[in-house]
C-alpha cells in the first residue's frame, strides 16, 4: 500500500520565525509529535520536536544525577525558559531528516521507522512540499485493518489514580 | 633502510600535526609500514626492550584505564566539587581555588582527560547557579590538569613513558616532580589571585543558592566507591612500594584493576569497552614507527645534534637540561607531548651512550639514572606536561575542555584560551627552570 493512502494530512506547521513559547503552545497538545517548519509554499525547511525543544531547556552539562542535586527545581526551569525564549524555530529545527515520498510503500516506511528508531516519517513530494506524515501509530493502525483477527474494540483503558 | 623509515616519521608526525587523518590511524598504518619495509623486524617490534613495544606502558595506561572507569560510575568527583562549592560558601574565587585543587589532585592520580570529563559538567552547573561566566574556570581547571598530572608517574602519559624508559620509579617522581608541582601551582594560584580576586562577585541570594544544593544525591553506589577507594589507596601503595619490591608499575596497576574488576561486580564487557582503546594502539603504533628510526640511526644522528648544542659532560648537563625543559615545552604545546617524548626517549639514551663512552646498548641504570643525567629527564617530564597549556591544543585536556564549553554554549577561542594559557605555560616552565637549577646545579641536592 501507498503511504500517501495511510498519511496523517492534519499536521501542526510553523513559519521559521516563530517563537519558543509558541512552538511549545503548538507541541505541548497531547497528539501531535512535532512542528513543521514551511515556507510560503509549505516546502518543508525543519522540524522540531518535544525533545529538540526539551534539549533547548535543559543545558548540555545536566545530568540526572545534577538535577537531584537541585532543591528549587522550578526556579531552575523558569530561569531556562528565559534564557530560551528569544529562540525561535529556525534556531532549534533539524533541518537534516529522513522523509518518504507518497508513492513509497507502507511496508518501506515500516522498515525505515523499526532501523532507524524514527516516531514519524515527513511525507514530501519531489519539490520538497510537505504533504503528510506517517507514524508508528498509523502502521499500528494499518495492520490492525489488515488483520481480521484484531479487534480495536479490545482496547481498555485503565485509570490508575483511581486504584 | 634509513631514508624509508625517516620518511614514515616524518610524514607520520607531519600528519598527526595536521589533524587531517586520526592519529591512531597514522601510527598503526606506520607501524604496518615500519614492519613492511623490514625497517623492524616484527619479532623485533614485539618482543625488543629497546627497539620494540614498550608493554610496560601500555599494560599500566590499560589498567589505570579500567580503575577510572569503574570508579568515575561512582559520582565522587561530582560529591567532592559540590562539597568544595559549598565549602566555598558561594564565593566566585574559592570556588576557582578548589576545583584547581580538585582537579590537579584527580589528575595527578587519574587520567587528566576524565578528570575534566567529569568536573566540567559539575562547573557549567555551578557557574550557572551563580550566573557568571564559566569560561575562567574551565580553562582553569584545563591548566590544573595539566599541572597536577605532571607531579606523579601514573599522572600523564609522558611521564609513564619516561619512569619506564629511564627506569624510574612513583617514588622518585614523588620526590622530585612532586614538590615543583607544589611550588608552581602555588605561585600560579597566587597570580590567579591578583587576577581574578577582586574580579569575580557574585550576589548573596546567589551564593545561596549553592549553599541549598544537595551533594550526597551524586554518590550512585556507595559500596562500589568503597571498594573502588580502597583498591586506588592500595594501588597507589603498591606504586609507593614497587621499587622496593622490584615491580614494574604495570604489575601493580593490573593487580589493582583486576581486583576491582573481580570484587565491583561490574560487567566487563561494559568496562573494557570504556578503555580508550585508540589511545592504546596509538601508542603501540608510535612504538613501533620510533624503533624504527632508532634502529637505522636517525635518533643518533639527532642526538649527535644535541650533544654539539648543549655540550654535556659526564659531570655536567646543566645546559642540555635547560635546553631540554624549553624545548620541550614549546613542542608539547605545539604537537602531541606522547609522539614528543617517545622521540625524546631513546634520543637521550643514545646520548647517554656517547657522554659515558658506552658501546651500543651497554648503558645501564647506573649511566641511565646518573646524577648528571636525572635533571634532563625531569626537565623532558616538566616541559612536555607542562607545555600543554601553551595552546588549546597542546592537551587533550585542553581540547575536551573547550570542546564541552563550546556544547554549553561558551565558545572559548583559540586567542582566548592563548590569553590565559600561554602565561601560565611560560610561567611554569620558568618556575620549573629555577626548580631545577637551583635544587641540582645550586644546591646539589640529587
Amino acid at each position: 500500500m501507498d503511504v500517501s493512502k495511510c498519511m496523517w494530512t492534519k499536521l501542526v506547521l510553523a513559519k521559521p520565525d516563530c517563537d519558543y513559547k509558541s512552538l511549545l503552545c503548538k507541541i505541548a497538545d497531547p497528539t501531535p509529535r512535532q512542528a513543521y517548519i514551511v515556507d510560503e509554499n509549505y516546502k518543508l525547511l525543519g522540524i522540531v520536536s518535544a525533545m529538540d525543544l526539551l534539549k533547548e531547556i535543559i543545558p548540555s552539562y545536566m545530568n540526572a544525577d545534577l538535577a537531584r542535586s537541585l532543591t528549587d527545581e522550578a526556579d531552575f526551569l523558569q530561569k531556562q525558559v528565559e534564557k530560551v525564549k528569544d529562540k525561535c524555530a529556525r534556531d532549534i529545527m533539524v533541518t537534516k531528516f529522513a522523509y518518504l515520498h507518497p508513492y513509497h510503500q507502507l511496508l518501506e516506511a515500516d522498515a525505515l521507522i523499526a532501523e532507524r528508531g524514527f516516531n514519524t516519517l515527513p511525507v514530501l513530494d519531489e519539490q520538497g512540499k510537505l504533504l503528510g506524515e506517517i507514524t508508528r501509530r498509523n502502521i499500528l493502525l494499518q495492520l490492525v485493518d489488515s488483520c481480521t483477527a484484531f479487534n480495536l474494540n479490545d482496547k481498555e483503558l485503565v485509570d490508575l489514580s483511581l486504584l | 633502510m634509513f631514508w624509508t623509515a625517516t620518511i614514515i616519521f616524518l610524514v607520520a608526525y607531519a600528519l598527526i600535526i595536521s589533524e587531517k587523518i586520526h592519529k591512531t590511524k597514522v601510527a598503526l598504518f606506520g607501524a604496518a609500514l615500519v614492519l613492511m619495509t623490514k625497517v623492524l623486524l616484527q619479532h623485533e617490534a614485539f618482543n625488543d626492550i629497546d627497539l620494540g613495544v614498550d608493554w610496560n606502558v601500555i599494560f599500566l595506561l590499560i589498567s589505570m584505564m579500567i580503575i577510572i572507569n569503574i570508579m568515575t560510575k561512582t559520582g565522587v568527583f561530582q560529591y567532592v566539587a559540590i562539597k568544595c562549592a559549598k565549602l566555598a560558601k558561594g564565593e566566585p574565587f574559592r570556588i576557582m581555588l578548589l576545583f584547581a585543587i580538585i582537579t590537579a589532585v584527580g589528575s595527578a592520580f587519574l587520567d587528566n582527560v576524565t578528570t575534566v570529563l567529569l568536573l566540567v559538567p559539575v562547573t557549567l552547573f555551578i557557574a550557572d547557579q551563580l550566573e557568571i561566566n564559566p569560561i575562567p574556570y574551565l580553562i582553569t581547571e584545563a591548566l590544573a590538569s595539566n599541572i597536577g598530572g605532571t607531579a606523579t608517574l601514573i599522572g600523564d602519559p609522558p611521564n609513564i613513558m619516561i619512569a619506564s624508559k629511564a627506569g624510574l620509579n612513583f617514588m622518585d617522581f614523588i620526590v622530585h616532580l612532586t614538590p615543583a608541582i607544589i611550588i608552581i601551582f602555588l605561585f600560579w594560584m597566587l597570580a590567579w589571585k591578583v587576577i581574578f580576586g577582586k574580579r569575580l562577585h557574585v550576589r548573596d541570594e546567589l551564593k545561596k543558592r549553592i549553599m541549598t544544593l544537595q551533594e550526597r544525591e551524586q554518590i550512585k553506589d556507595p559500596m562500589l566507591l568503597k571498594k573502588s577507594l580502597i583498591v586506588l589507596i592500595l594501588t597507589i601503595l603498591g606504586f609507593m612500594l614497587h621499587g622496593f619490591f622490584h615491580y614494574e608499575p604495570a604489575t601493580v596497576a593490573l593487580m589493582g584493576a583486576t581486583t576491582l574488576l573481580l570484587i565491583s561486580g561490574e560487567d566487563p564487557h561494559s568496562i573494557l569497552a570504556e578503555v580508550e582503546w585508540p589511545t592504546i594502539f596509538f601508542f603501540i603504533g608510535l612504538f613501533i614507527i620510533i624503533g624504527g628510526i632508532v634502529k637505522v640511526g636517525l635518533v643518533e644522528d639527532m642526538s649527535r645534534a644535541m650533544i654539539a648544542v648543549t655540550n654535556p659532560q659526564p659531570e655536567n648537563m646543566t645546559m642540555l637540561a635547560m635546553v631540554m625543559l624549553w624545548f620541550s615545552a614549546v613542542c608539547s604545546a605545539v604537537v602531541d607531548n606522547i609522539p614528543f617524548v617517545a622521540t625524546m626517549n631513546p634520543l637521550l639514551i643514545d646520548m647517554v651512550h656517547k657522554v659515558y663512552g658506552l658501546a651500543p646498548g651497554m648503558a645501564t641504570v647506573e649511566h641511565i639514572q646518573h646524577q648528571a643525567m636525572m635533571p634532563v629527564w625531569w626537565a623532558l617530564a616538566l616541559g612536555a606536561c607542562l607545555g600543554g597549556n601553551g595552546s588549546p591544543i597542546g592537551a587533550s585536556a585542553n581540547v575536551i575542555v573547550v570542546g564541552l564549553s563550546e556544547k554549553a554554549g561558551h565558545k572559548i577561542t583559540f586567542v582566548q584560551f592563548l590569553k590565559y594559557g600561554l602565561p601560565v605555560m611560560l610561567l611554569t616552565v620558568f618556575l620549573s627552570m629555577i626548580y631545577i637549577y637551583v635544587r641540582y646545579y645550586l644546591l646539589k641536592w640529587y
